[in-house]
């Protein structure tokens, strides 16, 4: 679905992705780890055009999608939410998931001025649906800057499925969260978000890794070192070593 | 009312065009320092149509603002890759070269054995619409708040639409609003075309209103005020900018003892409400909380009956 190959990017003399050959398979969920800096979130800028890759190619579905622009990409299908939680804050819950349609309104300008949030509607409907899938909906009405930071994760992720995109990205969707909170966002990952859809998970917490990604791909300086099944990946005694520092009380 | 009232509820009218065109950029995140450079262009556009080719005023005010819509597209699509400062920099520069350009230029002809038209620093005298048509002070102020309330309308309908939702995501997050899918290029051009016009509604108006036009009243100070006013109100609603009118003009013209002071006033007012108040005295927040109060309020009254 989704193809890496020889991933390069830099900024001035750091290279923080090198060399990257990744391949994304429809319907499964793709977990990334590494520790701090080692590109995980770089990978995911550099898929989601919010910048070019310095040097290799990426294709999602066969279309070849380097060097396009952030809005095209995400017209492919591809959604994404970020480690540092952005949403529109002075915008209520309801409207953050809205804007998220905009761009699939039919009828150009005239179709944007036409639709308004009041009116009832399939895209209307569509917004409380997701409101309700990640138990959103009691807060419609809340600014976004006034939610909890779980029910904010949350709310980024409500607005990646309200455009049915077929590939979402999540970037440490449990980051600052509580083990409860883990657990929850894991089984929404599981149930909600993963079913139908193909997915990549950033994230630091075993919690939420083992039991939701279906294959793991560590990244360390940059670089690719190890890609597999979970159990697989994290046994291996380099992974454990570059992600966990050695000797290390590992309890996943 | 005398025609001092009526001219002062005139300009009021009018500078208030100038107040929407710069709230509506605010609202995408812009500071523009150069709405004046569409209220003057159009001023001449518009005047050059009615004084100098014999059109109509309506055709005159939409020869304006077209101009101005279109310039500003042009200078907005120039100005893409800059933002905060550099983009504020950017439009006061370019209206300060419209204001020098237009002080130069000289082009008339002769309508009934007089010359009308721009005459360099002299500026664009006899556009006498008003004259010729005997339009009184009072039906001319009917008409500048008529074009008032349709553009206010249609940017309350903008606001609660996608649209105005988009330009919304422009100014809280461009960033994020392209990874939603979002052209933001296309719809900042769009957003600046759109105040451009609006300024540019106002100079038609101002130039048939006055009679003259000239450059020097498209001036920075016109900017700026223009600036404050939304800064002051309110970015949450489109009714923003005209309360900051309201209070600038309104209050502090109105109010004795700081005759002669306003400006002072004024400035220390910009001053406290970007500290207290950065984004005006209805800012996104206290509208939602109003809008919140209002529907309860239709809502336990709908109950009562």
């Amino acid at each position: 679905m989704l193809a890496l190959a020889g991933i390069e990017k830099r900024f001035g003399a750091l290279a923080a992705l090198a060399d990257i050959d990744l391949e994304v398979a429809a319907g499964e969920v793709l977990g990334i780890i590494g520790p701090n800096g080692s590109g995980k979130t770089t990978l995911l800028n550099t898929v989601t055009g919010v910048y070019p890759p310095s040097a290799g190619r990426i294709s999602f579905q066969g279309t070849d999608i380097t060097g396009w622009k952030g809005h095209r990409i995400a017209r492919l299908g591809i959604a994404r939410t970020f480690q540092n939680i952005r949403l529109f804050p002075t915008m209520t819950v309801f409207q953050n998931v809205w804007a998220a349609q905009h761009r699939r309104v039919p009828g150009g300008l005239l179709g944007l001025l036409r639709s308004r949030p009041g009116r009832r509607g399939a895209d209307t409907r569509r917004v409380e649906e997701v409101l309700e899938q990640v138990g959103l909906l009691r807060e419609r009405e809340t600014l976004a800057s006034h939610l909890p930071l779980p029910a904010r994760r949350r709310l980024e992720v409500a607005r990646a499925l309200a455009v049915d995109a077929g590939l979402v990205l999540l970037d440490e969707p449990a980051g600052g969260m509580t083990p409860a909170e883990t657990a929850d966002m894991a089984r929404l990952i599981r149930e909600v978000v993963a079913p139908g859809r193909t997915c990549v998970v950033i994230e630091h917490k075993m919690a939420l890794i083992v039991g939701v990604c279906t294959r793991l791909c560590v990244l360390d300086f940059g670089r690719k070192i190890a890609e597999g099944p979970p159990d697989a990946v994290l046994g291996r005694a380099k992974v454990r070593e570059v992600y966990l520092g050695t000797d290390n009380g590992f309890d996943a | 009312m005398d025609d001092y009232v009526v001219t002062v509820l005139s300009n009021i009218g009018m500078i208030s065009f100038m107040a929407l065109s710069a709230w509506l950029l605010l609202i995408t995140g812009e500071i523009s320092f150069g709405q004046q450079a569409y209220f003057g262009l159009s001023a001449y556009a518009a005047g050059a149509a009615t004084a100098m080719l014999g059109l109509p005023i309506w055709a005159g005010i939409l020869i304006g603002a077209g101009t101005a819509g279109l310039m500003a597209m042009a200078v907005g699509a120039l100005t893409l890759r800059l933002s905060g400062l550099y983009f504020s920099i950017s439009t006061l520069a370019f209206a300060e070269m419209v204001r020098l350009t237009l002080l130069t230029v000289e082009v008339q002809v002769e309508v009934d054995g007089e010359m009308v038209g721009p005459d360099g620093a002299n500026g664009f005298h006899d556009i006498r619409w008003m004259f010729e048509r005997d339009i009184s002070l009072t039906e001319f102020m009917l008409i500048i708040y008529g074009l008032l309330a349709l553009v206010l309308i249609a940017l309350l309908l903008v606001e609660r639409s996608r649209l105005g939702s988009v330009f919304r995501m422009l100014g809280s997050d461009d960033l994020l609003a392209g990874m939603q899918g979002l052209n933001t290029v296309r719809y900042r051009i769009l957003a600046a075309g759109m105040a451009g016009a609006i300024a540019g509604i106002g100079g038609a108006l101002y130039a048939h209103f006055t009679t003259y036009v000239e450059p020097q009243f498209f001036n920075v100070m016109l900017g700026v005020h223009a600036l404050a006013y939304g800064l002051i109100g309110g970015l949450g609603t489109a009714l923003g900018p005209l309360i900051g009118v309201a209070i600038d003009i309104g209050f502090l013209e109105a109010v004795r003892f700081i005759q002669g002071y306003r400006m002072i006033v004024f400035g220390g007012l910009v001053a406290v409400a970007l500290i207290f108040m950065p984004r005006g005295i209805l800012d996104e927040e206290r509208v939602h909380r109003l809008k919140a109060l209002l529907a309860r309020r239709g809502h336990a009254g709908a109950r009562g009956h």
